[in-house]
């Protein structure tokens, strides 16, 4: 029903744009995902509308990583442009190098850990993060806490490590 | 109990741990001062870890609207459009000159006729040759309503399919294109119709004929853009004949030209427009 889909929509788009942001890497690519996601389910109407966006969301970024380590070069361009959001270009460098130093430490942890992080960050439940990561119930939370506690090691060893954050 | 392991604690904390077991932690903690301590320390490490996740979130701007949205799952139609008209424009060529000699064997209806020794500018029919296109087409009608209260894109269209017969209409001779109705009469058309591949003819958009003359047809089309509705008589009047629609369609309304010659537009009624 394109109504619940609407409502959905209402709900569930900032916490779908922040997941794909986590794994594009990109505000606007994040943005267009999930829009695009959105369309799909309009075009589908999945019976789980919220649990199907992520699968969904997932995959595309999945493939947009396998398109982006093939025009690696190019995306490093794109990544050393000015994030156009900002105005402080101060501020910019912070949240940059912060963005960077996250990014670097979230590529610290297994794929399995990080997807149960990023759908928990983006608001789903635990019976949700099962459905979605095929966990079972129980072993969410041993998941989180594992993951959880990898993202703070990794990213205080990145700060520690200055200039080599972005070796992983 | 033994202790709390940590992922019953971040359960806990995230406050996904079912009651009953959420009881038994609780009276654990009541009395154990190790797992009160871990607790404290997997909560900081909880809150230290979204804040990482949190400082590394895109700046958040409002969703688009919804109806927004819903209109971006038709533009993937809309990109397609001009390729649908210069496919519709071929197979127009193909039919106008199948139409143009009922006579013909079959071998004549191939689209892929010789351009050079087509003489004739006949009838120009942009067929739209699949589901999708005639999709992409009403899609097209939908979003310009939104958008704009004329019916601009149509036009576009039709300027395309007209500057492809004017294409055609300057390697004519000047006896074919002296103004007078390149069609030969309706009679005539009347008796193609058996000869009409039926597909083509239901999927029928519009009839361009073009009677302009090649001084009229380099003149241009400046001024206004409109392509005027006007009356059956007045383009009759314009053409010195009668205008010639699909044989078994209606004309649902005919249309003149913007610029100075005597291109008329028969568009013939559709299932969609009957709709």
């Amino acid at each position: 029903m394109p109504d619940d889909i609407a409502e959905v929509y209402r709900n569930t788009y900032p916490a779908l744009v922040r997941f794909l942001y986590r794994k594009v890497w990109d505000a606007e690519r994040a943005e267009d995902l999930a829009q695009e996601a959105f369309a799909r389910a309009l075009v589908h109407r999945p019976e789980n509308t919220r649990g199907w966006l992520f699968v969904v969301a997932a995959n595309m970024a999945r493939d947009e990583a396998r398109k982006a380590a093939r025009e690696k070069r190019h995306l490093t361009l794109l990544k050393s442009e000015p994030d156009a959001f900002h105005t402080s270009p101060e501020e910019d460098i912070d949240a940059d190098t912060q963005r960077t130093r996250v990014r670097a430490a979230l590529d610290q942890l297994t794929p399995r850990d990080r997807e149960a992080l990023l759908l928990w960050d983006a608001g789903m439940s635990y019976d949700e993060i099962a459905a979605q990561t095929g966990l079972s119930r129980g072993a969410i939370g041993t998941t989180l806490a594992r993951a959880r506690r990898r993202l703070v090691e990794a990213y205080d060893a990145g700060r520690e490590g200055g200039q080599h954050v972005a070796r992983g | 109990m033994s202790h709390v392991d940590e992922g019953t604690l971040h359960a806990y904390l995230d406050g996904e741990l079912p009651s009953s077991e959420r009881t038994v932690v609780d009276a654990h903690l009541a009395q154990c001062a190790t797992c009160r301590a871990t607790l404290a320390e997997e909560r900081a490490l909880l809150e230290r870890a979204s804040a990482l996740l949190g400082s590394a979130r895109p700046i958040e701007r409002p969703a688009p609207p919804f109806e927004q949205l819903r209109r971006s799952t038709r533009s993937r139609w809309r990109v397609r459009t001009p390729f649908a008209w210069a496919a519709s424009i071929m197979l127009a060529l193909g039919l106008g000159y199948y139409l143009r000699d009922p006579g013909n064997d079959a071998a004549s209806a191939d689209p892929s006729f010789d351009r050079l020794t087509y003489r004739e500018p006949v009838a120009s029919t942009p067929v739209p040759t699949s589901e999708r296109q005639e999709r992409s087409a009403r899609t097209r009608r939908e979003s310009e309503r939104i958008r704009r209260p004329e019916p601009r894109a149509d036009e576009l269209g039709r300027t395309d399919a007209l500057s492809r017969t004017d294409s055609v209409a300057a390697v004519a001779p000047p006896a074919a294109a002296a103004g007078a109705l390149a069609l030969k009469s309706s009679t005539e058309l009347r008796n193609a119709t058996p000869t009409l591949p039926r597909d083509s003819v239901l999927r029928l958009e519009e009839v361009v004929i073009t009677g302009e003359s090649q001084v009229a047809a380099r003149r241009g089309r400046g001024g206004t853009t409109q392509w005027q509705i006007i009356s059956r008589g007045a383009a009759t009047s314009l053409l010195g004949t009668d205008p010639v629609g699909l044989p078994g369609l209606a004309a649902r309304r005919i249309r003149r030209s913007p610029a100075p010659d005597q291109t008329v537009v028969v568009e013939p009624m559709t299932a969609a427009a009957a709709r």
